[in-house]
C-alpha cells in the first residue's frame, strides 16, 4: 500500500514538473527571441569564445575548401579573362562618370546645406563563422563585434545585394538575421524603377522555395517591366537607400484589383554566404 | 571519452554548417546524434541527464542565443533516448531507428514551441522537409561515430 501511494505521488510530481518545464520554456523562448534583446555578459563571453574556437578549428577545412574552389576556377580562366577584358574597356568611362556625379552630388549638398543623404554609408567586411544552426532561426554569426564598431540594427549586404540586419552584438562577434526569415523581411520599404522614375512598395513576405519576395502596396497605375531593379528606399527602416534587393519576376494584382502585387526574385542566394559586408548609415 | 565525443560533435556541427547550403538538403544535428550514440557508455541515468543538460546549455549560449531552451529540450531527448533503449538493443540498425525517431520528435517539439511563441508561422510541409533534410547527413555521421565508439569500447575492454 505504501509503495502504491509513493508511486502515485511520483507521477503527480512528474506531471507538475513537466507543466512547469513547458511554461518555463515558453516564457524563456518568448523572451530570448525578442528582436531587440541585448545579450547578457555571460552570453557575450560565450559567443566570443566560440567564434575564436571555430575560427581556429575550421581553418584547415577552410583551406581545403578554398583550394578546391581555386582549382575549379582555374578551369575556365580564359573565358573569365575575356569577359573581364571586355568589362575593363568600359570601366574607364564609368569611373569618370562616377567621379563627375559624385562631384555634382557634393556641390548640390553644399548648396542645399545638407550634411548627409540617405545613401551615405560606411563599410566593414566580415567572415561568416556559423550558418543557421538550429535550422529555424535563419541567422548567421559573423566574426566582427562591438569592438570593431558594429552596432545593433546595421544593414548587412554581400556583393549581390541586401542580406539582413544585425540583431545581436557581442564584443568580437555578432548575429545577422537573414531576410529569408519571415519576421525580418516584413515591411521593408522598397522602390521599383519604372522608366526614369520610381514606384514605392513594401516587402510583405519571403518564399524560400523560389527565393522570391512579395512586394505589396503599389497603387500607382504604371506598367512595371519584368527585370526592373528593386532597391531599398532608406525610409522608415534603418537600411540605407539604394541597396539592391532583387529584380521583378512577375506582376499581378491583388484580390480586389486595386493595387499591384509584384513578385521579386531575390538577388542574394541565401544558401551561399561566406563573406558579408556590414553597412552603417551616416547620420552626422 | 563521452565528453570528447560530445565536444567534437558540437564543434563539427558549427564547422559543417559553414560548408552546407543554409536551407539546402543537409542540416547537421551532430550534438543530438552524439547524445544518442554515447548513451550505452553511461552507468547512471542522472549522469547522463547532467551531460544532456550541460550540452544543451552550451548549445544555447554558443549557437542559438535561446538561454535555456535547448537545455530542457536535450534533457527531454535524453529521457526519450533512455526509454527507447529499454525496448531496442544496442546495435547499429536500432541506433538508426532511435535516431530517426529522435530527429522527428526534436524537430516537431522545437518547431511546436517556436510556433507557440509565434516566432515562425505554421507550415506543415516546411516541418516535414526539415526532418527529411536532417536525416541524410546525420545518418552518415552516426555511422562514423558509432563504429569509432564501438572500436574504442573493444580496445579498452568495456572499461570506461
Amino acid at each position: 500500500m505504501a509503495m502504491y501511494n509513493k508511486r502515485r505521488f511520483d507521477k503527480r510530481y512528474l506531471f507538475i514538473l513537466v507543466v512547469v518545464a513547458i511554461a518555463l520554456v515558453l516564457v524563456v523562448l518568448a523572451f530570448s527571441l525578442q528582436k531587440d534583446r541585448d545579450l547578457n555578459p555571460i552570453e557575450k563571453v560565450a559567443k566570443d569564445t566560440i567564434t575564436v574556437v571555430l575560427k581556429v578549428v575550421s581553418a584547415p577545412f577552410n583551406f581545403v575548401h578554398d583550394t578546391v574552389d581555386s582549382i575549379i576556377e582555374k578551369n575556365n580562366l580564359y573565358e573569365k579573362y575575356k569577359e573581364l577584358k571586355n568589362k575593363e574597356e568600359q570601366i574607364d568611362s564609368v569611373v569618370s562618370q562616377n567621379d563627375n556625379l559624385r562631384d555634382e552630388v557634393n556641390k548640390l549638398k553644399d548648396t542645399l546645406n545638407l550634411n548627409t543623404i540617405l545613401s551615405d554609408k560606411v563599410y566593414m567586411n566580415a567572415t561568416v563563422v556559423t550558418r543557421n544552426i538550429g535550422y529555424w532561426y535563419d541567422e548567421v554569426t559573423i566574426d566582427k563585434g562591438s569592438k570593431n564598431g558594429i552596432e545593433k540594427g546595421m544593414a548587412v549586404v554581400n556583393p549581390k545585394g541586401l542580406v539582413g540586419q544585425i540583431t545581436k552584438v557581442s564584443n568580437y562577434s555578432s548575429t545577422v538575421k537573414l531576410l529569408s526569415n519571415e519576421n525580418m523581411s516584413d515591411k521593408i520599404s522598397v522602390k521599383i524603377k519604372v522608366a526614369d522614375k520610381y514606384v514605392y512598395g513594401l516587402i510583405s513576405q519571403y518564399d524560400s522555395k523560389t527565393n522570391t519576395y512579395t512586394v505589396e502596396g503599389i497603387s500607382e497605375n504604371v506598367d512595371i517591366e519584368e527585370g526592373a531593379d528593386v532597391v531599398t528606399t532608406g525610409m522608415g527602416t534603418i537600411f540605407p537607400s539604394g541597396l539592391m534587393v532583387g529584380k521583378v519576376n512577375k506582376v499581378t494584382t491583388d484580390n480586389f484589383d486595386l493595387s499591384k502585387v509584384v513578385e521579386v526574385q531575390a538577388s542574394v542566394n541565401f544558401d551561399d554566404l561566406d563573406y558579408l559586408t556590414v553597412l552603417k548609415r551616416k547620420t552626422e | 571519452m563521452k565528453a570528447l565525443i560530445l565536444v567534437i560533435s558540437f564543434l563539427l556541427e558549427g564547422i559543417v554548417s559553414n560548408f552546407v547550403p543554409i536551407n539546402g538538403f543537409f542540416a547537421p544535428l551532430f550534438t543530438l546524434i552524439a547524445l544518442i550514440i554515447i548513451y550505452p557508455l553511461f552507468d547512471e541515468a542522472t549522469e547522463y541527464y547532467k551531460y544532456a543538460f550541460v550540452t544543451g546549455l552550451v548549445y544555447d549560449l554558443f549557437y542559438t542565443d535561446t538561454i535555456i531552451f535547448h537545455a530542457i529540450i536535450f534533457c527531454f531527448m535524453a529521457f526519450l533516448i533512455s526509454k527507447l533503449n529499454l525496448v531496442l538493443s544496442d546495435n547499429y540498425v536500432n541506433v538508426l531507428v532511435i535516431m530517426a525517431i529522435c530527429i522527428l520528435i526534436y524537430r516537431i517539439v522545437t518547431y511546436g514551441f517556436l510556433v507557440l511563441v509565434s516566432s515562425v508561422s505554421f507550415d506543415f510541409i516546411a516541418l516535414i522537409m526539415s526532418v527529411l533534410k536532417s536525416l541524410i547527413i546525420n545518418l552518415i555521421y552516426s555511422v562514423i561515430i558509432f563504429f569509432v565508439v564501438k572500436r574504442f569500447q573493444k580496445k579498452s575492454k568495456y572499461k570506461f
